[in-house]
């Protein structure tokens, strides 16, 4: 089962703006194996969510583009599926779940019809028998009285609810890879962990990869197995959660543990950030885009754009010069060699 | 929801009251007398001496405002014919609350059955008309029109005409325009969409008017031969003759004109405002969510986006529908349009106040009820409303 | 599910019960209406004819070589509606009424179009104490006869007799109707005859010519309630037609009388037309467009002279146009009460080498040629505008003389001991021709040297207020005269030095008993007035309406300015028989003699 599901080949997606072209995503590649987890971590504007929205074949012409790459998935190019096929993997194989629970549901139909709607659509069954589907799935994501919940609208749910009731709704249909775009980012601290583990446990139980997007490095390390950092539409580091973690081989990565809080550390250490903002990914900086951030940037770093590459350990790719050189894990923070 | 349309409905009387004696209040300051026009005439003194108690006009003009009130509210007339009137009556009661009591949680059912009642009560009016004889104490025109009741209603089923076909028009013709420049953003379609709306919102309704009179009533029929359209009035001479498919046709004749005059500047508004509220859903998170579960196209659009999109236009174009008279007093005159507008204009004219009070009375109700319309409708149609 | 279809049941049984109500309303109207449905006609004129390279123009009544055909519709477009039909009520005093009401009302006398004088209509001939009509009793009273036409009969073939006249008079005096009754109230006694009707005044006056203008049919309007039951529709006819219809808002429909008692000169039977419809049309472009597009075939557009000239360029396609001077006059005039220091408190209207200046700095050639496109002469008295055989042209004295002015303001400056002489103007604002007029004024007045100001007010105000309480300087505004002796007498009444407002109609207060100016002349005219009202010999009225006319031209009480224009349009290639008709007659007072062209 340890084959590949979903293979992203130097996928390129640009959209055109007023100011110039967005380069969002300029250059990902990856896979994704069936029944694993992969997190995406990474800031703002660095291309999670629109490579997770350029696999569900969401981008819309004219203002957004895939200007090249391949998406393979199950033998599938998804790129070049005509809609009406791709339809039949949205939503049906690929489910995405969506960062705002509040206004991610139409206010206007109740939570059965919603889920009714998509059941209906990818499974060839009976609107009757789509109900009950729909009433199991509540009782999956553990909503109390699932059969008449099913006749309220949106509004009567909290924010926790409603986002089970996204997951209900995306895994309904069995899909082989769910997309969780920061499916926690708007709920409270408390139920966070709640809904991470249950949408995990439910994607285990159906063999679901799941490719958790977030810029919760804490949730990619309780969670995830394997873990990618994207930086400026590029991906930086990729390689599994405890390697990154414990083992960080690119200075951003680096970074952006250090401003994190770490109950697992030996002593408490300063918090700090990365400095400075991300980069205009309309302008972006020649060389290394990370260079103007770079604690540890040289000349070759301004010259030539790293490529991701492999490391000293397997499985750990990186996109940075220095990779082989410097070994992050013994430098604090305070003091950073040039 | 009961408590809050009988609180709404006190609100209203207290704003019509207060409306009346503001309009009273501006009649009377407004300058000029009913009887001017019959000052300069020499041999008019005793006419005008007799009207002037007939009409009350030596009174204070409180006493005049409490005269008028008290006749706008007493009930002239109330006659039923026959009791096929009360029969319909019951049954239009019990299936109202036939619909009201069915539980019943689907959601197109709502506005369906808010339909349904809508045109139960609407019918059961038009069926009551010919078989209740009802008349208001309105008072009598100071013009020698006769009763105000019976010249206000007179005039009203040509507004009505007017009315409707203007609204139907703006509806069919501005909201799928809206809706397709939406969709089709910043394209050609889009960019002309626009211009257009923007030039038919800002040109004034009697230069419209006289336009497609000029342009479709003469020089259509100069240039083709083809007598299509009417410069002017409701039906041709010798209407009654006609057989069912001429009148008909005589109507759409008649009717065009005028019904285009009103609606292109609403269907100007109706395309912009829709437009604008299908953008909004267009980028809303439900909208990305129905997409992401492989929904064809279509349906996104129509039963995800266009029943977003539909809430706010319903208040619009309710509120709207008071405001139609408004529009229709320039161009009844225009148009030889036996109308309310039209009335409303000669009683301007003759000082003729128990005429503009009535006619401002009957809008004013008309706005505050259809209020309370879009208020319950929008309840109806979007399930996060309740009222309190 | 169950319960979803039950619910569901409810509900379509309920809109099924509506349903069907709303069938049993529908099938009820279905069968009035197919009981009226008749094979569609051909209808009115609205398909247009080819029209013809060579214009047809019809100038008079002349009959074409086989004389008029019969049948077809004339449809009349006017910019007001009729508040009521009957002429005896409020509202029965407007225009629209009367042009109306030529289709089926007759009475003694009408106006004829051509020469613009009284003709008798229903009676043998008008009375005059030459044809011994009139008498003038030893007592001091005056007794009038009519001879009732024989063949004159109503539309139900009942004979308009005495009766009838006498009902009218009943009518009239009845205290419960507001009607005018001026010298109505002064018939003593009647006598009525099958065929004549009599009736004695207190006092000889030739106000008489204009009674019974409008008569009643006893037998028809008898019983009924005469305030409410005649407003929308009409008692039998005396006219060549017969009321048929009225949607209110649209039009009126009048068809023809087929027991109409008048032939035409060569003996045909009248009226020709199957119908005539009177269009109401507020909108005065809309009236010309539908005129364009032959919707309409007759209409009387304002005269303003874009619209004369638009007008003309159809003449071309078979349409005539025909502009008349009126009887409406306007004229400029001085107010002489005292409120008028209200307007303004530096007034010198009292004296009259002012008045004089004022009468020379005007240049009414000028305002007519602004104002009327020079279509007409200006008035050298108001009587030129109704009775032009009986005007002396008094005001020609006033030629238009700046310097002539200047030296009079000299001489009323020396005499008023002021150091400059101010007028304020007032008129309505709503009139276009009146805010023009105020324009040149401002121009000639300040040429003289006499500082002017315009204070214009809306006619509402201007012909409320204002002229009631005389609370004006310089005031323009225009009045309506009437054919015949008795209309010139009637005007007389806005000088009566003892006819102040309220009651009276000297709305200048000239020579009234608050007026600035009371003098020999305003006692002079005040006697005029009363011989005036005693008089019915024409050789001794005429002297003392010149006199009277002398007298006002040389004390400038008013400047008469010009009359207005009457237009009317008619497409003489379908419509023939049509003769614009400017005084209160209208353009339908020979409505039984239109023809159409084009059946």
């Amino acid at each position: 089962m340890s084959d590949v599901l979903l293979a992203v080949d130097d996928l390129r997606t640009y959209f055109a703006t007023e100011e110039g072209v967005v380069r969002a995503v300029d250059g990902v590649s990856f896979t994704i194996n069936r029944g694993e987890r992969r997190g995406v971590v990474g800031e703002s504007g660095s291309g999670k969510s629109v490579t997770a929205m350029s696999i569900m074949g969401l981008i819309e012409p004219p203002a957004g583009q895939i200007v090249t790459g391949a998406i393979d998935f199950d033998g599938l190019n998804l790129l070049e599926l005509p809609e009406d096929e791709m339809r039949k993997v949205r939503g049906g194989r690929i489910a995405m779940i969506f960062q705002d629970p509040m206004t991610s549901l139409n206010p206007v139909y109740t939570i059965g019809q919603q889920l009714i709607e998509t059941i209906v659509l990818h499974q060839n069954v009976s609107k009757s028998a789509a109900r009950e589907i729909a009433a199991q799935s509540l009782a999956d994501v553990q909503i109390p009285y699932p059969a008449s919940r099913l006749d309220d609208f949106p509004h009567q749910f909290s924010g926790g609810m409603r986002q089970r009731v996204m997951i209900a709704m995306g895994l309904s249909c069995n899909p082989e890879l769910l997309i969780a775009d920061e499916p926690t980012t708007a709920l409270d601290v408390t139920t966070q962990a709640q809904i991470l583990d249950l949408m995990l446990a439910l994607a285990d139980d159906r063999g679901t990869s799941v490719l958790l997007i977030t810029h919760d490095l804490g949730v990619v390390a309780g969670f995830c197995d394997t873990v990618q950092v994207m930086y400026a539409g590029g991906i930086v580091e990729s390689g599994s959660a405890s390697d990154i973690f414990y083992d960080p081989k690119h200075p951003y990565s680096w970074g952006l543990l250090g401003s994190m809080t770490r109950l697992d550390a030996a002593q408490m250490h300063r918090l700090n950030s990365v400095r400075g903002a991300p980069p205009s990914v309309i302008n972006l900086p020649e060389g290394c885009r990370f260079r103007p951030r770079c604690d540890f940037a040289l000349d070759v770093c301004r010259e030539r754009l790293p490529l991701l590459g492999p490391s000293d350990v397997e499985g750990h790719t990186v996109a940075c010069h220095r990779a082989a050189e410097l070994d992050l894990k013994l430098v604090t923070s305070e003091g950073a060699p040039r | 929801m009961f408590a809050y349309i009988v609180r709404r409905l006190v609100y209203g009387v207290i704003t019509l009251f207060v409306l009346s004696a503001l309009v009273f209040m501006l009649v009377q300051f407004g300058g000029g007398s009913p009887l001017d026009r019959l000052r300069l005439n020499p041999r008019m003194v005793n006419v005008i001496q007799k009207l002037t108690v007939k009409y009350g006009l030596d009174l204070p003009l409180y006493q005049q405002y409490f005269k008028w009130l008290s006749g706008f509210v007493s009930v002239d007339r109330f006659v039923v014919l026959g009791a096929s009137a009360w029969i319909g009556f019951g049954s239009v009661v019990a299936a109202t609350a036939g619909l009201f009591f069915t539980k019943v949680k689907a959601t197109w059912f709502r506005p369906a059955r808010a339909f349904g009642v809508v045109a139960i009560w609407v019918s059961f009016f038009w069926f009551a008309k010919s078989r209740v004889d009802f008349a208001m104490d309105w008072g009598d025109s100071f013009r020698g029109d006769g009763p105000v009741w019976d010249l206000v209603f007179g005039a009203a089923g040509a507004t009505f005409r007017l009315g409707v076909t203007a609204l139907s028009l703006a509806l069919i013709i501005g909201l799928p325009l809206g809706v397709f420049q939406a969709v089709r953003q910043y394209s050609f379609f889009d960019q002309v969409g626009t211009l257009g709306s923007f030039i038919a919102f800002s040109t004034p309704i009697f230069i419209v008017a006289t336009g497609l009179q000029v342009v479709l009533a003469f020089y259509l029929e100069r240039w083709t031969g083809l007598k299509l359209f009417f410069v002017v009035g409701m039906t041709q001479v010798g209407y009654g003759d006609l057989g069912r498919l001429a009148q008909m046709g005589d109507i759409f004749r008649h009717l065009a004109l005028p019904a285009l005059s009103i609606a292109l500047i609403s269907i100007a508004g109706y395309a912009r405002f829709q437009r604008a509220a299908m953008l909004e859903v267009l980028h809303s998170d439900y909208l990305r969510t129905a997409k992401s579960k492989g929904l064809p196209r279509r349906t996104v659009l129509v039963k995800h986006a266009l029943r977003n999109a539909l809430l706010p236009i319903v208040t619009i174009v309710t509120l709207d529908v008071a405001g139609i008279i408004g529009g229709a007093i320039i161009t009844e005159s225009i148009f030889g349009w036996p109308g309310v507008g039209r009335l409303y204009i000669g009683a301007i004219n003759a000082v003729d106040y128990p005429v503009i009070m009535a006619i401002v009375m009957v809008i004013g109700m008309g706005i505050v009820f259809m209020n309370i319309v879009a208020d319950i409708l929008y309840g109806v149609l979007d399930p996060r409303v309740r009222y309190e | 599910m169950t319960h979803l279809w039950r619910s569901r049941k409810v509900a379509w049984s309920a809109v099924i019960i509506v349903f069907a109500l709303i069938a049993a309303a529908c099938g009820g109207t279905a069968e009035t209406t197919t009981t009226t449905t008749a094979p569609a006609a051909p209808v009115t004129t609205t398909t247009a004819a080819p029209t013809t390279t060579e214009p047809v123009v019809t100038t008079t009544t002349t009959a074409a070589p086989t004389g008029p055909a019969y049948g077809g519709t004339v449809v009349v477009a006017d910019d007001q509606e009729p508040p009521t039909l009957n002429a005896f009520v409020p509202g029965g005093d407007n225009f629209i009424v009367s042009i109306v009401g030529q289709s089926y009302w007759a009475g003694v006398q009408e106006i004829d179009g051509f020469t613009l004088e009284l003709i008798p209509e229903l009676v043998t001939e008008l009375p005059t104490e030459s044809n011994g009509g009139v008498v003038v009793n030893d007592d001091g009273t005056m007794t009038v006869t009519y001879t009732i036409l024989d063949e004159a009969q109503w539309s139900d073939g009942v004979p308009i007799s005495g009766d009838d006249f006498q009902f009218t008079l009943d009518t009239i005096m009845d205290p419960d109707n507001a009607i005018s009754t001026t010298t109505y109230e002064d018939i003593v006694s009647t006598e009525v005859g099958p065929k004549s009707f009599t009736y004695t005044l207190s006092a000889p006056t030739v106000l008489y010519e204009f009674l019974f203008g409008n008569i009643i049919p006893k037998h028809d309007v008898e019983g009924s309630d005469f305030l409410n039951d005649w407003n929308d529709t009409m008692w039998v006819s005396a006219g060549p037609f017969i009321f048929n219809e009225w949607q209110k808002g649209e039009f009126i429909e009048v068809v023809r009388n087929d027991n109409y008692w008048k032939k035409a000169e060569n003996g045909d039977q009248l009226p020709y037309l199957d119908s005539v419809v009177f269009r109401f049309i507020p909108e005065t472009d809309s009236i010309i467009t539908a005129f364009k597009a032959r919707e309409v075939d007759v209409i009387q557009p304002p005269p303003a002279s874009e619209t004369i000239e638009e007008l003309q360029k159809l003449e071309a396609e078979g349409a005539r146009v025909e502009v008349l001077s009126g009887p409406v006059w306007e004229h400029l005039n001085f107010q002489f009460g005292p409120a008028r220091l209200i307007r303004n408190p530096d007034s010198s209207n009292e004296n009259l080498n002012y008045r004089k200046a004022v009468a020379h700095t005007i240049d009414k050639e000028l305002i007519v040629d602004e104002i009327l496109a020079g279509q007409v002469e200006p008035l050298d008295s108001f009587v030129e505008a109704f009775s032009p055989t009986l005007s002396q042209g008094s005001w020609a004295q006033y030629d238009y003389n700046p310097e002539k002015a200047m030296e009079l303001l000299e001489l009323a400056k020396a005499e008023l001991g002021k150091d400059s002489i101010s007028t304020v103007f007032s008129t309505t604002s709503n009139n276009d021709a009146r805010v023009k007029l105020s324009e040149l004024f401002d121009t000639m007045f300040s040429a003289v040297g006499i500082v002017y100001e315009n204070q214009l007010e809306e006619s509402q105000i201007f012909f409320g207020e204002t002229l009631e309480n005389g609370q004006w300087d310089l005031g323009e505004w225009a009045w309506v005269g009437a054919p015949g002796l008795s209309g010139l007498i009637g005007i007389m009444d806005i000088f009566d030095p003892n006819g102040p407002p309220p009651e009276g109609s000297n709305f200048y207060q000239w020579g009234t008993p608050t007026s600035s100016v009371i003098d020999d002349n305003t006692a002079r005219l005040a006697e005029i007035r009363t011989a005036l009202n005693q008089t019915v010999d024409p050789d001794k009225l005429i002297p003392l309406l010149q006199e009277a006319e002398t007298i006002l031209a040389d004390q400038v009480v008013i400047i008469p300015l010009y009359a207005r224009l009457v237009t009317a349009a008619v497409w003489a290639d379908t419509v023939g028989g049509f003769k614009h008709n400017p005084t209160s007659a209208g353009h339908t007072w020979n409505i039984e003699q239109w023809y159409r062209l084009d059946v």
